[in-house]
This record gives C-alpha cells, sequence and structure tokens, in this order.
C-alpha cells in the first residue's frame, strides 16, 4: 500500500513570473531558485520566500509577525509559526 | 542511500544535516511531522535506509520515533534513549545507577516533603521541570522561603507533571559548564558555555559558546553515558565541581550544534552521516 505520509512533497507555487511550477523537495532542495510572493496571513502584505523553502522552515516578516512555511493544499503558503511549547528543547 | 530527516522545525542544524546528506553521497529525506498521517496497515513504500530524529517537540519526536520503529525503519536516536533523556528523573536515576556521578538530586510528590527534601539537600536548591529544556523554568532557591514560593508556583502550572517536584543540589560551577557531543562511538567535540551574568549556562538563554579540547577523561564519561543512554547523537552536558570532578547533569538526545560548528569548525553534521552511513552499511 502506497503511504500517504508526504515524502518529498510537492507543492505548486507561483513565481515572478507569474508561472507555476512544481518543486519536489526531497531532490530540489540544494538547487538555485528564484523567490515567491506569498500572503502574510497577519498584516496581508506580500512576503518573499525562498522557493526551495520547506515546510517547517521559520520566515521572519517586518510586520513583526513570525511565520511557517506550510503545505496548503499543493501551495506553499505561510500561517503563523508555532508558539514555543512546554515540550520545545533538545 | 537514503537518510530521512523527522522535523517540525526546520533550524540551522537541519539544513546543515541536509547539505551533509548530499554531500555524502546519499538523499535526504525531508519528513515534515505536521503533515503526517499514517494508518497503523500503511507502510512507505519509498523508505529512507535510516532516519535521524530532530523534532523539536519532545512528545512528536518520541511518538513518531515509535511509530517509525514500528515500522522497522532504524531511528537516530531510538525511542528508548528519547524516553530516557527527555525524563531528568529517568536521566538522574539511570545514571546513578551506572555508577557515574551526577548533582546530589531527589524528588518529591508534595510540597511539605519537598521542603523537607531541600533541607537533606542543602540550600541553595535548583528546582526543575522534569521534562523541559533551554533551561526553561529552572529556578534556584536560596532559602526555604523562596522554594516554597516556587513549588506553589509549579503546582499550579498545568504542567504534566507539576505535583512532581524534581530538586538538585545547585553546584557551584564556574561560570560555564561543558556540552561534549557523542556522535557513533566518539566524542568528537564540545565547548564550554559560559555566563558570567546567570548561573544557568543554556546557550538558549545567552550563554557564550567557547571551543573545549574533549580530553580523554571528558570522552571516556560522554561514551560511558552513551552505554547507559544508548543513542548515536548526544549531548552530554557536564558540571565541573572542585571536589568531586566531573558531574553529568543531563542528557539531550535531540542536541542543537549550530554554536559549537561556529566555534569550533568541527563539521557535526558531516561527522554525524559518517557515522550513520557505517550504521546502514551494517
Amino acid at each position: 500500500m502506497r503511504s500517504s505520509f508526504a515524502f518529498g512533497t510537492e507543492f505548486e507555487i507561483t513565481k515572478f513570473e507569474s508561472r507555476e511550477a512544481t518543486i519536489n523537495f526531497s531532490t530540489a532542495y540544494f538547487d538555485i531558485h528564484p523567490m515567491v510572493m506569498v500572503k502574510c496571513p497577519v498584516c496581508g502584505e506580500q512576503v518573499s520566500v525562498d522557493d526551495n523553502a520547506l515546510p517547517g522552515e521559520i520566515v521572519e516578516h517586518e510586520c513583526g509577525a513570525q511565520l511557517e512555511v506550510f503545505n496548503d493544499h499543493g501551495k506553499l503558503s505561510l500561517r503563523l509559526a508555532e508558539q514555543v511549547g512546554e515540550d520545545w528543547g533538545e | 542511500m537514503k537518510i530521512g530527516i523527522s522535523y517540525d522545525v526546520i533550524r540551522w542544524e537541519e539544513k546543515d544535516l541536509l547539505q551533509a546528506i548530499r554531500r555524502y553521497g546519499s538523499t535526504p529525506v525531508p519528513i515534515y511531522l505536521k503533515d503526517f498521517h499514517l494508518t497503523t496497515e500503511e507502510r512507505l513504500e519509498d523508505s529512507p535506509d535510516l532516519i535521524v530524529q530532530r523534532s523539536v517537540s519532545h512528545k512528536r519526536a518520541q511518538l513518531s520515533t515509535l511509530v517509525f520503529e514500528g515500522m522497522g525503519l532504524s531511528v537516530v536516536n531510538p525511542s528508548t534513549t528519547l524516553l530516557l533523556c527527555q525524563n531528568k528523573l529517568h536521566t538522574t536515576i539511570q545514571l546513578s545507577v551506572n555508577k557515574i556521578s551526577t548533582p546530589r538530586t531527589g524528588i518529591a510528590f508534595d510540597e511539605t516533603s519537598a521542603l523537607k527534601l531541600a533541607s537533606k539537600i542543602g540550600y541553595p536548591v535548583v528546582l526543575k521541570p522534569i521534562e523541559g529544556s533551554w533551561g526553561r523554568m529552572t529556578a534556584k532557591a536560596l532559602d526555604e522561603d523562596t522554594l516554597r514560593s516556587l513549588l506553589e508556583y509549579q503546582r499550579y502550572t498545568n504542567t504534566y507533571y507539576n505535583n512532581a517536584f524534581y530538586l538538585q543540589e545547585f553546584v557551584k560551577k564556574p561560570d560555564r559548564d561543558i556540552r561534549v557531543f557523542v556522535i557513533g562511538d566518539e566524542a568528537p567535540v564540545g565547548i564550554y558555555r559560559v555566563n558570567e551574568r546567570n548561573w544557568r549556562t543554556n546557550t538558549a538563554l545567552g550563554a557564550r559558546a567557547e571551543p573545549l579540547k574533549v580530553d580523554e577523561e571528558l570522552e571516556d564519561l560522554a561514551l560511558r553515558v552513551r552505554e547507559v543512554v544508548g543513542g548515536h547523537f548526544l549531548g552530554v552536558d557536564i558540571f565541573e565541581d572542585k571536589e568531586r570532578g566531573y558531574l553529568v547533569n543531563e542528557v539531550n538526545a535531540v542536541p542543537e550544534y549550530k554554536n559549537t560548528v561556529r566555534v569550533t569548525g568541527f563539521d557535526v553534521s558531516g561527522k554525524l552521516v559518517s557515522k550513520l552511513t557505517e550504521v546502514i552499511k551494517r
């Protein structure tokens, strides 16, 4: 049975040139990539994100929000980063 | 060879590890735990040869490691090591049983008993959460009055172990402690964590990392710790005591090493990947 667990998650992302691209993160992480613009969920402004960003990467936006990259139904998106938890650490 | 990185937050360490895996000729397989969903019947078709557990959340680390192991996958570090290291009482007991010196430590399950325990240990005492990291909620009580307040504060938190009081002697260490990294069967690198303004020497709380030469005694101690807790990648925290010598304070099973690489120049990720490759080939 094929796992539904997303190894090498594929995202559809919109680049500056407004063309669609699909990135396989497990193989494409180290290639050179352009930046993509993603909407900040807090202030609504556009945030520039490396299009090779992995889900879970933290992005600091100038509005003060700390955001994390996630896979929103195949699209690279940003959401408020998870707060440091009681069980976080080494 | 495919090496999985199980993670929830991408820090400097995870990025460096992904690059090192590629550099050593293997394929990195990022496993983002927040996207994780799997029934017990499912198996991974395209599974890695080994998974490095890097979750910053102890719960996610522990539970996902159990799932991976249930699929027959090897995880570094294994669930037994995570369980032992994430619970400070468990760590202390196992180190003591195996004759590894630790700071004088005790446990009490009631505030009155905790005050009696502190009298036995002697003030100042340090109150620590049984599970926690980065020095969070670690507090020093100079006297009974202060400790009584700290105990009360802990009891009214919503932490899982809020009614278990882990008390430790305050070790009068120089303004630093020692972090030695165990990588496979070696302890090749370490740092001093120096803080002149805060007795808590966690780098997360502003301590300064300085290079340390891991001598034979420290290496031997760190490898003895590994024999007790298992695993392939550990951060062993050690105090220096004038009379008793080295005391093992804590063991970290998902250690951070950005500052260690910065001040020593030692390629921790590369060394780890090299050791993991040996493990996979065995």
